[in-house]
């Protein structure tokens, strides 16, 4: 027989060894000095579920085949997609030049005419030097001999005609004494009389006879006039329509000769071919704006037309003008506005009033990527008004239909452009978190109709050799990217632990390449400053421990009131229903755990545990369901012939934020069986893990950061060799601690225990075996287990007896 | 009579009836006045004799540009009589005024001939626009160009568009000595152009003085003509040849 309340020592977990509490890299595999060595890491080192999909979707040319790339932040998934697709060859049809130009027919709707890829600059130059050859060829056209003589003989003819008219008007009037008089705003008839105007004095002085028929003679001659005055417009569009017809006899020449010329160099391209027959013609009708050339001096070029003027017409506004040698555009668009995205038609003020025209229709990032790929950050598309449902209207409709936001919102009346769209064909990636896209596929209904392809980036990959290998790869890519020192086997082994630590598993590297980017970056200027042409470990560490100082303000606040006995944690000692619980603290990105007192009472009562967190609204749901998971575990353990009879408490001492998250349920439990039992629990332990109801030990997040949370307080109170922190077996894995407390470890300082089971985490920190129920169904004297059950059944009796004394009184 | 000898001309007389000039002609009658340092006088006459005309009860006018007829009120001729003063005085403003030239602009209520001819004085340069289609039908210069005839002034005949920018003073005259030459040479001089001597033409017309020039000019256009005026040369003649060449003429007196 043992002695009551002993230890049986196979029941008590052994610390762990040094090697279980970090993992070192192994690049033994990877021949080199420093990573200048090291070829350069594959594109897309470890997404190879994402790069399948991507390489499927960018295959495809069928509609809906867009991609939605999901990952972390700190994975830098557009720039690598942006490499990755910037140096594939080209599978799909070339990317094609476009460019507006006017619409002589229907100006305000200006045409989009799509080019092979390069021809739309020279389209452009070679219309800018007809326009100008024109406006150098046609003056000098218009002011020859010939044509002079011929316009002079047209306006003659006018001439002659009109005064022919009006001299027979004249004639006829002086004959009949009259004279035709010009008045302000016209003519009139006056009697005349010797050259004289006749006053009505003299006039009312005439006979009846000579004022009646001086009076029918100013009718007919007004009649008359009236006849001569109607034919002079006729007289005057008639000469019109002969200069007209003139002009364009005399440029039709010049303007087929030139334009001619310019035809052979589009000849292959028939829309081209009809907008230069539309030039033509509008040339041939508009030949007057040709001759109004400005005194001395060149005439403004064509490409500095201000807005208004006559030549703009015939420019040509290049929207797209291929400058990828052939190979697919891929363009990240970082700012989605609506404009950004499908272009816009921008406005210019010009004497008080907003104008526009062709050619200040301006390309969006979806005319730029055309024929390839465009790269929209998903976080910034859904910021941006009406950017997203634009979006949905473009893949749909499988053209660029440039819209105007301030039409759209009313904000603007002013008279705009209607551009013929333009065909669409690009690979749209979206890139945003898991979250929203699970959100969208299951907010949007046609979300999954346009985003068929799920590209889903890993933040971690397993943790090989082969990959250790990879990821000093893509690390020698960040620094020599960023232009930094290169870094000798050490340093890249720094990273790669680091890289572990990051992901929070000793058996993972992580892929935020973003957080080793700036890891490294410190780590460069450290070596620099240390005189280091490569970056060592040592530059690394230095750049770790700079990291974490920088971030440290709140946890070394939080550290002090521990040490200062502000926070009440106690590390020596053993206490009955206290025990020191762990949690991690996440603010900004930086994490640490720090140890918190859990209490428990109990006494009698009608089977329930109290968790105050919860009653006052502190505690969350996760943390609410662990300790609920308690009572399953105490009734399903205990008292199996009685009802539950207890009453506890539970509280977080000291807490005054909220509790969330079952990996203080380990804890709390023992808490509880130390208050139950009467045991004392060592509080120079920490104790992490979550429990079930059968009272396995389960994993818990934030692993590392506890236990450094709990060796700091003890480091700093000085270690005596019992401090340690109990952690579930299952997170051993997971456990990638500073050297500072593998190497206490190491001396036996300090201790890591894996623990399975609540059975043995009770005996280590109370020094007595748990207890299993003998064949008489009962816990063995002296276990942890009895001492509870004895406990539960007291409390069982006297909830009967309490029952049995009221029931009697109602009697 | 100042026969063929120099003339001091000192001011440029403009008349500003309606329709008789435009930006056009003023702005070629400015460069003018500057070219010779003339002070220019605008002159607006309101003809008493249409308010009179006005009285009569049968009397119509024909409105422009609508080709409607309205009675002639002499209360509405008189309003639109100053209206029209009051338009070209800003026009003048406008276009000679803010040149910097010495100017006047005048407003002279009368019958237009008798006014003219008190006006005009042989040093002075009248200024006349070929006419428009409708001045044909009521010529309104006729009076003011008698005058400057009586007065031994010249005339300058200003075509309704396209003076031409370049090209040489061309003068026409027989006689060596006449002093059209030096005043031709002074004009070419302030201009920066060459004075070309053309032989007079018989008979004197329009045709043949056109031809002359266009043998003597060959492709060129002369930017001014300078001719005196001659009995046997027809009336009519330097407003054809400015109307054609689109050059103005300046006439001398005999």
């Amino acid at each position: 027989m043992r002695a009551a309340f002993s230890v049986e020592p196979a029941t008590i977990p052994k610390a762990l060894s040094p090697d279980k509490l970090f993992r070192r890299a192994d690049l033994s595999g990877l021949v080199f000095a420093t990573t200048r060595e090291l070829p350069p890491a594959p594109m897309l080192a470890g997404q190879q579920r994402a790069e399948e999909a991507i390489r499927l979707a960018t295959g495809l040319a069928a509609r809906g085949f867009n991609i939605f790339a999901t990952g972390r932040a700190g994975a830098r998934i557009s720039s690598s997609l942006r490499k990755m697709l910037e140096t594939a060859q080209p599978s799909r049809t070339p990317p094609q030049d476009w460019v507006y130009v006017n619409n002589f027919a229907v100006p305000h709707r200006p045409a989009a005419i799509g080019l092979p890829g390069g021809r739309a600059v020279p389209l452009q130059q070679a219309m800018r030097k007809l326009i100008e050859d024109l406006r150098v060829t046609l003056p000098a056209l218009f002011e020859s001999d010939d044509y002079q003589r011929r316009r002079t003989a047209i306006d003659e003819a006018l001439r002659a005609n009109t005064q022919k008219v009006f001299e027979a008007l004249g004639e006829k009037a002086a004959s009949r004494g009259l004279a035709i008089i010009r008045t302000p705003m016209g003519f009139t008839i006056a009697a005349m009389d010797k050259g004289e105007i006749v006053d009505p004095e003299a006039f009312g002085k005439w006979p009846e006879e000579r004022r009646k028929v001086t009076q029918e003679a100013v009718a007919s001659i007004e009649r008359e006039m009236e006849e001569g005055l109607r034919a002079i417009p006729k007289l005057e569009k008639r000469r019109r329509d002969e200069v007209n017809a003139l002009d364009q006899e005399t440029a039709r020449y010049a303007i087929n000769q030139e334009i001619d010329d310019l035809r052979d160099g589009f000849a292959d391209l028939p829309r081209v071919l009809d907008h230069i027959e539309a030039v033509r013609n509008d040339v041939l009708q508009h030949v007057q704006l040709f001759l109004g050339q400005p005194e001395g001096g060149s005439a403004t070029r064509l490409d500095a037309m201000p807005p208004g003027h006559p030549f703009e017409r015939y420019d040509v506004n290049v929207l797209v003008g291929s400058d990828t040698e052939g190979r697919s555009p891929v363009v990240e668009e970082l700012n989605p506005t609506l404009g950004n995205l499908l272009g816009r038609v921008e406005h210019m003020s010009y004497q008080g009033a907003l104008v526009t025209n062709f050619r200040m229709i301006k390309a969006g990032s979806l005319h730029r990527a055309n024929g390839g790929t465009i790269i929209i950050d998903a976080r910034s598309l859904f910021s941006e008004p009406y950017a997203w449902s634009a979006l949905k209207r473009v893949l749909v409709r499988q053209e660029i239909v440039i819209e105007d936001l301030a039409h759209i919102v009313g904000l603007m009346s002013t008279a705009t452009l209607e551009p013929s769209p333009v065909p669409l064909n690009v690979k749209v990636i979206l890139v945003g978190e898991h979250q929203m896209y699970y959100l969208l596929a299951a907010l949007d209904p046609e979300f999954q109709k346009h985003f068929k392809i799920l590209a889903d980036f890993e933040d971690e990959f397993e943790r090989s050799p082969e990959n250790e290998a990879l990821l000093a790869q893509v690390i020698s890519g960040l620094a020599d990217e960023a232009g930094l020192h290169a870094l000798d086997r050490s340093g890249v082994e720094a990273v790669i632990e680091h890289a572990a630590r990051l992901a929070q598993d000793s058996a993972k590297l992580s892929l935020l390449v973003e957080d080793m980017q700036d890891l490294v970056t410190e780590a460069d200027q450290c070596a620099r400053t240390a005189g280091r042409d490569a970056i060592a470990r040592a530059d690394v560490e230095q750049a770790l421990r700079g990291q974490r100082r920088r971030a440290s303000r709140l946890e070394e606040r939080s550290r002090e009131m521990i040490l200062r006995d502000v926070s009440q944690i106690a590390t020596e000692g053993s206490q009955v229903g206290q025990i020191n619980g762990l949690s991690v603290l996440s603010l900004a990105g930086h994490a640490f755990g720090r140890p918190t007192r859990i209490s428990a009472r109990v006494g009698p009562g009608s089977g329930k545990i109290v968790d105050i967190e919860r009653e006052v609204e502190l505690g969350g749901p996760i943390h609410s369901k662990g300790v609920l998971i308690l009572s399953g575990f105490i009734a399903g353990r205990y008292a199996l012939d009685a009802p539950m009879s207890l009453q506890a408490s539970l509280v977080f001492e000291q807490s005054y934020g909220g509790v969330e998250g079952d990996s203080a349920s380990v804890a709390e439990l023992c808490a509880l069986l130390s208050a139950l039992a009467g045991l004392p629990l060592r509080q120079d332990l920490a104790v992490t893990g979550s429990v079930d109801q059968h009272g396995h030990v389960q994993a818990i997040g934030g692993v590392n950061e506890k236990v450094e949370g709990f060796f700091d307080i003890c480091a700093a109170r000085g270690l005596t060799g019992r401090h340690g922190v109990l952690i579930p077996a299952s997170n051993v894995q997971h456990l990638m601690l500073r050297h500072d407390v593998v190497n206490a470890c190491k001396d036996g300082k300090f201790a890591v225990f894996a623990v399975r089971t609540v059975d043995e985490v009770i005996a280590l920190l109370t020094g007595h075996a748990a207890g299993t129920r003998g064949k008489d169904g009962r816990y063995a004297d002296g276990s942890v287990n009895a001492a509870v059950e004895r406990r539960l059944m007291r409390f069982a009796a006297a909830r009967r007896a309490m029952t049995d004394a009221r029931k009697a009184r109602k009697r | 009579m100042t026969s063929k000898t120099s003339t001091s001309y000192r001011r440029a007389v403009l008349g500003m009836a309606t329709g008789s000039v435009d930006r056009h002609v003023l702005r070629g009658a400015v460069e003018f006045a500057r070219l010779l340092q003339l002070e220019v006088l605008g002159v607006f006459i309101e003809d008493q004799s249409l308010i009179d005309l006005a009285a009569l009860p049968f009397t119509r006018e024909l409105r422009l540009p609508g080709h409607e007829w309205r009675m002639l009120e002499p209360q509405r001729v008189d309003d639109e009589l100053r209206a029209a003063a009051r338009q070209a005085a800003l026009l003048f403003q406008r276009e000679v005024e803010s040149q910097g030239l010495a100017c006047r602009f005048e407003v002279c209520r009368g019958n237009p001939a008798a006014l003219a001819s008190n006006l005009m004085q042989a040093s002075d340069v009248l200024i006349l626009a070929e006419p428009a289609a409708f001045d044909l039908l009521a010529p309104g210069s006729e009076s003011a160009q008698q005058a400057a005839e009586a007065a031994a002034a010249a005339v300058l005949l200003l075509p309704r568009s396209g003076m031409p920018r370049h090209g040489p003073v061309a003068v026409v005259s027989a006689d060596p000595s006449d002093a059209c030459f030096e005043l031709a040479a002074r004009i070419a001089a302030a201009m920066g152009e060459e004075a070309l001597a053309i032989p007079p033409v018989e008979p004197a017309s329009s045709v043949t003085l056109m031809e002359s020039l266009q043998r003597a000019l060959g492709p060129r256009h002369e930017r001014l003509l300078v001719l005196r005026r001659d009995p046997a040369m027809p009336r009519e003649m330097p407003l054809e040849v400015a109307s054609r060449r689109k050059a103005p003429v300046l006439v001398l007196a005999s």
